[in-house]
């Protein structure tokens, strides 16, 4: 895993993107899908509550790690998606809350492994046993995908303000009107 | 959707989530798995291994590490020293190798340093902290919640 820092702040840039070509994308669906971001690495409550206990508790096998991979994340969105109101609202919430989600596991994707392999094998549970190769470009405690990541948003923010002139200039030109009446 | 219906639909999602994890630890994603080396570490003599621990201790000369998950206890050897340069015990390894039971040891093929210790585990939690902190703030600051309602509503809207 990258750190979850990396993971929101990209989730952040990819839903501002696609907000530029997706008229419902605000700012209020660009923080649901930051949170879907998240919605993976929720097998950290092995920290809390370590698979072990639970599987002792339940007498059978248990693995937070089932939440990280893609159809944790779509039951997970499911129950993000039920704490909405209205029908449009838990569509959305489910569609950026699993979109959110899978770029966590993408980024995550391409990282070290001792074996040289990718972990779709866990990723994609139960649909595959495959493994292609890995890049392996990082480990999680490479400092520079931070980095890289503070990069890219501060890139995506500088553009979509860039994006939002010519209408800001729109309305403030509009506000200034009635001064120029004024002698 | 009533709220008390949407409840529901949350408890039936909850108990297919947990069943998934239950049957995500009870297939073989790895053969063979870290809990199969230590349950019956003679049947695996020779396998070849992927195995994720936590460094107990990084032997003088840096050649051999000792890791456990919990469950496995394994000494890694032909580690190349300058892969482990900065490992400290606390740190977190992956082995790629050939599994040796009695006692279980790894000769390694490859070693992949996740964390070297202390310094590195404090940045990726740090790090993992404010991200989270940061997908909730801006998550309240557009949405609010509504207790009554069981749901979350747009700030500015009733």
């Amino acid at each position: 895993m990258a750190e979850l820092l990396t993971h929101v702040l990209l989730a952040y840039a990819v839903f501002t993107v696609l907000g530029w070509y997706v008229e419902w994308i605000d700012d209020r669906w660009i923080a649901v899908g930051m949170v879907g971001s998240i919605l993976p690495e929720l097998n950290r409550l092995a920290l809390v509550v370590p698979s072990g206990w639970v599987s002792s508790v339940l007498g059978v096998p248990f693995a937070w790690d089932g939440l990280h991979t893609v159809v944790g994340t779509a039951l997970l969105s499911g129950i993000g998606a039920l704490l909405f109101g209205s029908s449009t609202h838990r569509r959305r919430a489910f569609l950026v809350l699993f979109a959110g989600g899978l770029s966590h596991l993408i980024v995550d994707l391409p990282q070290r492994y001792a074996d040289g392999k990718l972990l779709t094998n866990e990723y994609l549970f139960p649909l595959t046993t495959w493994r292609p190769p890995t890049p392996g470009w990082y480990v999680s405690a490479d400092r520079w995908v931070l980095l890289l990541a503070v990069g890219v948003t501060l890139a995506i923010l500088l553009l979509d303000r860039y994006r939002s002139w010519p209408s800001d200039a729109g309305s403030a030109s509009t506000g200034t009107v009635p001064d120029r009446g004024q002698p | 959707m009533e709220p008390r219906h949407r409840i529901l639909g949350i408890v039936v999602l909850l108990v297919v989530t947990g069943g998934f994890c239950v049957q995500f630890a009870a297939t073989d994603v790895w053969t063979p798995s870290q809990s199969d080396l230590a349950a019956d570490p003679v049947a695996h003599d020779g396998d070849q291994v992927l195995v994720f621990g936590t460094v107990q201790s990084v032997e003088p000369d840096r050649d051999a590490v000792v890791v456990s998950d919990g469950t496995l206890e394994a000494r890694v050897t032909d580690v190349d020293p300058k892969t482990v340069s900065g490992l400290e015990a606390g740190g977190e390894i992956q082995v790629a190798g050939t599994f040796h039971a009695e006692p279980s040891t790894i000769a390694a093929d490859e070693v992949v340093v996740d964390i070297e210790g202390e310094s590195d585990r404090r940045y990726v939690y740090g790090t993992s902290i404010l991200g989270g902190l940061l997908a909730v703030v801006a998550f309240l600051r557009t949405w609010r919640i509504d207790v009554r309602g069981f749901r979350f509503v747009p700030r500015g809207e009733r």
